[in-house]
């Protein structure tokens, strides 16, 4: 009788811690008190109430129920302003909840306009509403609650994913997989996203889940369910943010390496491969856009939002990459986002720890040690690297090393743009966070110069560390909201 | 040693704990609530005038408020403090005076006596000496729910003011701070869901980690 799969221990053990660390910050974190909380919540209502998507110019950017429950927690002054708390008083809260209990239906219905959050395309608030109308009958923090839970599956498949990418390229090393998929789960950035009401969640766990069926295609060949599993990934990825056009040329490497590979198998078995792949972006991808077209708005429209009218100078645009990873030399201008040096303002601190809208941070040395340990990993993931080069695989390499590029250009060019037109406040460290399982593998990398009798006793540490910024992150919260 | 890694798991979350206790324990603070009005700008009070903020709820005992002066560059001039129910024409809670000399544009603290949380009050200031004094605050829709009255008449803003009371640790502070968390949340939720979340934060998982790791230990032979 064959035996049935189960789930390793250590991964469910740490699923488990994943989850409680995710359902603190969800209950933690006030109302609208994460990045765009309130545009996204704006989002999920208008699809919740009146299944329709926002950004009709003639209605009103968020709902009068939710202008009430704002209002009430004060949620616009405390936004990135640490002298100001929300809410304490219980008097409040009364007066909110009479007010609340006296809305009609139809004051959770009116808003829909525009808000910053309207160019996303839907799935993720598709997904989130069916939480949203399963708690339809509470208040509206109990619905935004109910939406922040629906979140904390994305932690879980990240954690997931990282642990089923390592294990691609490790084999069955479950220190090492364990060691990858702890830093996907446990970043407190990704819990704190996760559990907000924020797309961003649902990309850190697509990218994921997209960057192992990509290595699993290119390490055991492109049969029809990973050519279809790996497009339909990629499909919704593109559905949730436009960031996840920079898959695209990542997708195309792994079919390009794979048809090439498979170039003798018998042509019904490629056709398949490839019909299996155009079904599942079609289904996915290919019906949204089709469903945006209909509706005469953009698929995507962040994509066009960048940039429009401004040239490219190229020396200038290697000034502004020179300044954002190194430090300025005489003859540069500066730019407008570089205040330090962007990279570890921006990438180092917003990726590792910046709550509330990012005004909550952790204390500088821990900022400082966290990207010497950062920059560590990679040196000694690289020097891992060198010592194994005789068994590189060039096209896992060349796949990873594309998705980032990708969505580094993609960042940068973006970013570049909305400096140039006077806006310089659109790269976050969180940005980054998509590629957590190539975070992952790199530490799992590094972690092999460890000898092996000591190694798990580096893993273990390492998840301790990740517990320990945890629960400082949570208590900084904590202590900024309610102290 | 067999148990290596749980120790070395064990070790790195007993001193983040030993960390976090320790930083709870000593950090001291003593400020009540504020009304979460950032300064921007003034509210010109000339001698013998009264500016109140009214419909103040009090979540909290506090016996001194704290607000922004500027004083023209001139030296401060005396400020007289009260405290009233609901309006600045309601029963006197608490009154105390901030005696001039004080620097330009700084943060003063009027002793009031204290008054307890579960009321609405009103914060009167009048200027008692020979010279004007600007009270700094932001737009009215800065604090929603309250209004500010210069000479009886509503004034589009809100004073910045913060209202402290007993020093105390953070740690100390702990169950206020978790009954605050329940507020605005879920419905069902009070401050029991966030004492079982952070009994679940501080406990369960560092024990679903430790099991993790054990589990890791046994599936490779260690």
């Amino acid at each position: 009788m064959p035996s049935r799969k189960r789930v390793p221990a250590p991964l469910a053990w740490l699923l488990v811690a994943v989850a409680l660390l995710g359902l603190a910050w969800a209950f933690l974190t006030p109302a609208w008190q994460s990045p765009d909380e309130n545009s996204h919540f704006a989002y999920l209502q208008s699809l919740g109430e009146r299944f329709d998507l926002p950004g009709d110019p003639e209605r009103e950017s968020y709902s009068t129920e939710q202008w009430q429950a704002i209002q009430a927690v004060n949620a616009d002054q405390v936004a990135a302003v640490l002298a100001t708390d929300p809410e304490w008083s219980e008097q409040a809260y009364e007066r909110w909840r009479k007010s609340e209990d006296e809305l009609s239906g139809p004051k959770r219905q009116d808003g829909g306009g525009p808000n910053p959050a309207t160019a996303n395309p839907p799935l993720y608030y598709l997904y989130t509403s069916l939480a949203y109308r399963a708690a339809a009958s509470g208040d509206i923090f109990d619905r935004i609650l109910a939406a922040r839970v629906a979140g904390l599956v994305w932690p879980l498949l990240v954690t997931l994913g990282a642990w089923l990418l390592a294990g691609e390229l490790f084999g069955r090393d479950r220190t090492l997989q364990f060691a990858a998929a702890a830093l996907g789960g446990l970043m407190p950035m990704t819990s704190f996203i996760s559990a907000s009401i924020n797309p961003d969640g649902m990309l850190y766990a697509t990218w994921t889940i997209f960057l192992w069926l990509g290595v699993r295609a290119l390490r055991r060949g492109l049969d029809v369910p990973t050519a279809f599993g790996l497009a339909a990934v990629t499909g919704i990825a593109l559905v949730v943010k436009a960031t996840s056009y920079a898959l695209l040329p990542a997708l195309a490497l792994v079919f390009g390496v794979g048809l090439w590979r498979a170039r003798r198998s018998p042509p019904l078995r490629i056709a398949a491969t490839v019909g299996a792949a155009a079904a599942a972006l079609a289904a996915t991808g290919g019906i949204w856009t089709l469903i945006a077209r209909g509706l005469n708005r953009a698929a995507s429209g962040q994509l066009a939002t960048p940039g429009a009218g401004s040239g490219l100078d190229l020396v200038q645009l290697a000034s502004y990459l020179w300044q954002f990873y190194l430090p300025r030399l005489p003859w540069q201008d500066p730019f407008p986002n570089s205040t330090g040096l962007p990279a570890f303002e921006i990438f180092v601190k917003g990726a590792w720890g910046a709550f509330g809208w990012l005004e909550v941070k952790l204390a500088e040395p821990v900022y400082v040690a966290l990207g010497a340990l950062t920059l560590a990993t990679f040196v000694a993931a690289g020097v891992a690297l060198w010592r194994t080069r005789r068994s590189f695989d060039w096209a896992v390499a060349a796949f990873l090393a594309l998705a980032t590029a990708t969505l580094l250009a993609g960042l940068h060019w973006t970013e570049y743009h909305f400096v140039l037109s006077g806006n310089p406040n659109f790269m976050q460290g969180r940005y980054l966070l998509p590629l957590v399982g190539i975070g992952g593998l790199a530490l799992a990398k590094a972690l092999t110069l460890v000898p092996p009798a000591w190694r798990m006793t580096a893993v273990a540490g390492i998840a301790g560390l990740l517990v320990a910024l945890q629960l400082y992150g949570l208590g900084l919260v904590l202590q900024r909201y309610y102290a | 040693m067999r148990d290596r890694p749980e120790l070395a798991l064990a070790a790195v979350l007993g001193l983040a704990l030993a960390v976090l206790l320790t930083v709870g324990l000593t950090d001291r603070r003593d400020e009540a609530f504020t009304l979460g009005v950032q300064p921007a700008g003034v509210v010109e009070l000339k001698p013998g005038e009264r500016a109140c903020q009214e419909g103040i709820d009090v979540p909290a005992d506090f016996s001194s408020v704290e607000l922004q002066v500027g004083t023209f560059r001139r030296e401060g001039s005396p400020l007289e403090v009260t405290v009233h129910e609901r309006t600045g024409s309601g029963r006197l809670l608490g009154r105390g005076v901030l005696a001039g000399g004080y620097p330009d544009v700084s943060r003063q603290r009027a002793d009031v006596g204290r008054v307890e949380a579960g009321q609405r009050v009103a914060v009167c200031v009048e200027a008692r000496g020979p010279r004007k004094v600007g009270l700094y605050g932001n737009v009215a829709r800065a604090a929603p729910g309250s209004t500010l009255r210069a000479e009886g008449r509503p004034v589009d803003a809100d004073l910045t003011l913060v209202f402290h009371g007993d020093e105390r640790s953070v740690l100390g502070e702990l169950p206020d701070m978790l009954s605050r968390a329940a507020l605005f949340k879920a419905g069902w939720a009070g401050a029991w869901t966030f004492w079982l979340l952070t009994l679940a934060v501080v406990a369960l998982v560092p024990l679903a980690l430790g099991l993790a790791v054990r589990s890791l230990r046994r599936d490779s032979g260690g």
